[in-house]
């Protein structure tokens, strides 16, 4: 899922400094389940913008709703009428529910609340660590389940680096060189001989690096 | 004389484009620069242009250095981050290449390396301010240098834009010239009136700009131009006067004379962009009488 955390109170409140009315909308999908913008950090962060404008002299009203997801065009309607109200929204959503609620809301301003992190889960409660770079050609039947782009510090296709030392990067002692993981996981599997295969250059074509990215599927459209 | 003379100087400066090779022999990009020596202010090299895999300007323009001419150091940000960059930078500065001209660079899926991964850490005006803090001294984490660079730096700019993407334009033109432009070298350009617009707005910034003036080697070209490359249009009658031309090469040589005497009057130089012909270079400046 799509991990994110909130952007510091300070951050949000200087974007909402010209507004004096918005609506604040949560995520009810991947944000709610890690905590960053369901309905609870909703009410939360509400209490604390509204707070912080009363003693600032400077109150907001703010409307609160969270979406069932913002990442699909279909559940925009259930923002439609309170938006006619606001001035603004905070959208604590990932960035694509924020650029959907801009898309969709054109003539007003749509702010993120969030910062979006990576793709990932959660490891262990309130541990979350990434584990997909969408990088839109997967390698993962190669390496053990584990993904290299990911989780290597410098995405190598031929680890481990040099910098591998005690299973952990060289980047951090808190950080697990993945080449490690990777040599464990095929070793578990049997399947160490396929370290012994040099994969070449990657294809980032099909990463960012291509350019934005766009999927046609022909047999779904109407 | 340098080439920060040559701008200080007010004379018409005339720069030249040529690609190093795909390969390390050098024998004909050596042998283009002979057959102009002389007769040009500078010779740009640029790095990876249309992010096709060459030798890089910085070697490139080194060689030419050594054998005695002026050479501008392409320094795009499409496939180095800020550190390589930096470092490439300083490098210029000790192998004696102070012209530098800063782009933001090709992506490389259109090149012959569609696979690679891009960078684009900074943007132009990044490196700007990364080529303004070497000169003051420190990097862009604020370290110290060992030792100052010095550089005469170009930038960019789309002299094809029209409208409120001109206002845009010229607001980047600025923010250019605040972070240390001395020159710009501009995209290429084929009709004089529009271009006699453009200048009228960019004049008023003072800073030398160097139109580029593409060689035109057919109508098949010119045609290719309009259809397919943004910002750089082909006017109707440079087309007609291809057409009618029995020598096409006659032709491209008188055309792209007669735009670069049109440009005398309306800029401080010119950058001829050959496109593969540069042995045609030196017909250009002879019809051109330089």
């Amino acid at each position: 899922m799509i991990i994110a955390e909130q952007k510091p109170i300070e951050e949000i409140l200087e974007m909402l400094a010209p507004h004096k009315k918005i609506l604040l909308a949560g995520c009810g999908a991947c944000v709610t389940v890690c905590q960053a913008g369901g309905e609870k950090e909703v009410g939360v962060l509400a209490s604390q913008i509204r707070v912080a404008r009363q003693e600032a002299g400077n109150p907001i009203e703010i409307i609160e709703t969270t979406l069932t997801r913002q990442c699909e065009p279909e559940f925009m309607d259930e923002a439609k009428d309170l938006m006619n109200d606001v001035e603004a929204v905070l959208s604590i959503a990932c960035g694509i529910g924020v650029q959907l609620m801009a898309q969709t809301f054109y003539d007003k301003p749509a702010y993120p609340g969030l910062n979006t992190s990576f793709l990932g889960f959660p490891e262990e409660h309130g541990v979350f660590t990434e584990r997909c770079a969408a990088c839109g050609n997967c390698v993962l039947h190669l390496t053990g389940g584990i993904c290299p782009i990911a989780r290597c510090s410098k995405s190598l296709l031929n680890g481990p680096c040099g910098g591998s030392q005690d299973g952990k990067c060289e980047i951090s002692k808190d950080v697990d060189c993945a080449w490690q993981l990777i040599y464990d996981r095929l070793k578990a599997l049997g399947k160490l001989e396929n370290l012994a295969e040099i994969i070449p250059p990657k294809k980032w074509i099909t990463s960012r690096d291509g350019g934005p990215r766009k999927i046609v599927r022909e047999d779904l459209r109407i | 004389m340098g080439f920060a003379d040559h701008l200080a100087s007010g004379e018409f400066v005339k720069i030249v484009e040529i690609q190093p090779p795909k390969g390390v022999d050098l024998t004909k990009f050596l042998g283009h620069a002979e057959a102009i020596r002389g007769r040009v202010n500078a010779i740009l090299v640029p790095e990876l242009e249309t992010s096709i895999m060459r030798l890089s300007s910085l070697a490139a323009s080194k060689v030419l250095s050594e054998k005695g001419f002026e050479a501008i150091h392409h320094t795009p940000c499409g496939h180095k981050n800020r550190i390589a960059l930096q470092s490439e930078l300083l490098g210029a500065a000790v192998l004696g290449l102070e012209t530098v001209w800063v782009t933001r660079g090709d992506p490389p899926n259109i090149g012959d390396h569609p696979e690679a991964k891009e960078v684009f850490d900074l943007d132009e005006n990044d490196l700007l301010s990364a080529i303004k803090r070497l000169q003051e001294g420190y990097d862009l984490s604020g370290n110290d240098l060992k030792g100052t660079p010095s550089f005469t730096v170009g930038a960019s700019f789309s002299a094809g834009v029209t409208g409120h993407v001109l206002d845009l334009e010229l607001l980047e033109i600025e923010k250019k010239i605040r972070l240390g432009v001395d020159f710009f070298i501009t995209t290429p350009v084929f009709d004089l009136n529009q271009f006699a617009r453009v200048m009228e707005k960019v004049r008023p910034f003072k800073v030398p700009v160097f139109v580029s003036v593409m060689i035109l080697k057919s109508v098949g070209m010119a045609r290719y131009i309009n259809k397919h490359i943004d910002g750089v249009m082909v006017p109707d009658d440079i087309i007609q006067r291809m057409m009618k031309e029995p020598d096409k090469q006659k032709a491209s040589i008188d055309i792209t004379a007669s735009l670069i005497k049109g440009f005398e009057r309306l800029c401080e130089g010119v950058c001829i962009v050959p496109i593969g012909w540069e042995d045609r270079v030196p017909q250009v400046l002879d019809a051109c009488g330089y």
